[in-house]
């Protein structure tokens, strides 16, 4: 897909999704006005008073679910806004972890994101980005086993940025595995690793091939 | 007896501004609607809240326009910016502009009346600041 594909994809989920996003305020200000409105009266003035006010707090509840799968949608689509951008690996990692929930859930592996301790930026291109690592996610998940936890966890390896994908309670590696280049299933795009400037590693421990994803 | 505090809101999304406006009312406090910029401006010419909750996102004159011409006659004037989007980068845009601070759209009431409490606050202080300086 052209950059410029890209983009106008973007373009149009980010308008969508924040379309959504007003309606989804609409209707979580008006469950929240039946839940004031019902509680401005003594429980024995209006029947159904404590269901209602259970109603209205389910619509609330679910509003804001809505709300956080519509943020999701909405950072994905600014990720196709420009062919580079600096990105914060913590923030792209929770979104990451967040993205791909479904995904694990369905394979009944847990999936979390586990910030560096500090903000960890780069200069690259956050749309292929994404992909890459989804295409790491899913690897990891048909490796893994039902019941396991993944966790997606910027680092620093050797001094370089890097991202783990491995199983807790496992932690990224201080220094460089031995193995070079992940198996070809993961990305089938050599030169979408070598726009990213990224070299892959399989840090394989007990159960499960672990990926870390090197920044050049 | 304690005066009412008085907020403008200005958001293009009809439906969301006035039913907004009905649970700050519960709630007591005096409120304005406007449901776009021009009309925005003019309340606050008219009415001089101290307090105006601003979304960043409306057709014609957008929130970040809204927030610049109204900072000109009315520098006391605290402003809360509701964003729309993922990105906190109109926020923080806002708040270069002089906003008081922003929130994500869709907000917490409690978290907005929160906010709303500190601008109040903010205005009150600058008021005497100035008016003590005069």
């Amino acid at each position: 897909m052209s950059q410029k594909e890209i983009a106008f994809m973007g373009r149009i989920i980010a308008s969508l999704s924040h379309e959504i996003k007003n309606v989804l305020a609409t209707i979580k200000e008006s469950a929240g006005l039946m839940e004031d409105i019902l509680n401005l009266r003594p429980e024995t003035d209006a029947p159904h008073q404590a269901r209602l006010v259970k109603a209205a707090g389910n619509i609330r509840k679910q509003v804001d679910r809505g709300v956080d799968v519509v943020m999701g949608l909405n950072c994905f689509a600014h990720s196709m806004d420009e062919p580079m951008a600096q990105i914060d690996l913590n923030e792209l990692t929770a979104q990451m972890a967040f993205l791909m929930q479904r995904f694990a859930h369905k394979s009944a592996i847990g999936l979390s994101a586990a910030p560096y301790s500090e903000p960890l930026n780069i200069v690259t291109d956050p749309f292929r980005l994404e992909m890459l690592l989804a295409a790491a996610l899913d690897v990891c998940l048909t490796r893994a086993d039902k019941g396991s936890r993944l966790v997606i966890q910027p680092c620093r390896v050797e001094g370089r940025p890097a991202v783990w994908i491995g199983a807790a309670p496992d932690e990224p590696p201080d220094t460089l595995p031995p193995t070079v280049a992940f198996p070809e299933d993961l990305f089938a795009l050599k030169g979408g690793l070598e726009h990213l400037q990224v070299n892959i590693y399989d840090c394989g421990s007990a159960g499960l091939h672990g990926v870390l994803i090197l920044f050049k | 007896m304690e005066k009412k505090m008085k907020v403008l809101l200005v958001d293009d999304e009809a439906e969301f501004v006035q039913t907004l406006a009905e649970r700050l009312q519960i709630r007591g406090i005096e409120t304005l609607v406007a449901i776009d910029g021009i009309e925005a401006l003019r309340l606050i010419d008219e009415e001089e809240p101290p307090i105006v909750v601003l979304d960043v996102m409306m057709p014609g004159l957008g929130g970040l326009e809204v927030l610049q011409r109204l900072k000109l006659g009315h520098p006391n004037i605290q402003v809360i910016l509701l964003t729309g989007h993922g990105s906190t980068k109109d926020g923080i845009e806002g708040m270069r502009l002089g906003g008081f601070d922003y929130l994500m759209k869709p907000v917490r009431i409690e978290d907005l009346m929160k906010k709303m409490e500190e601008a109040y606050e903010a205005f009150s202080t600058s008021s005497i600041t100035e008016g003590g300086s005069e």
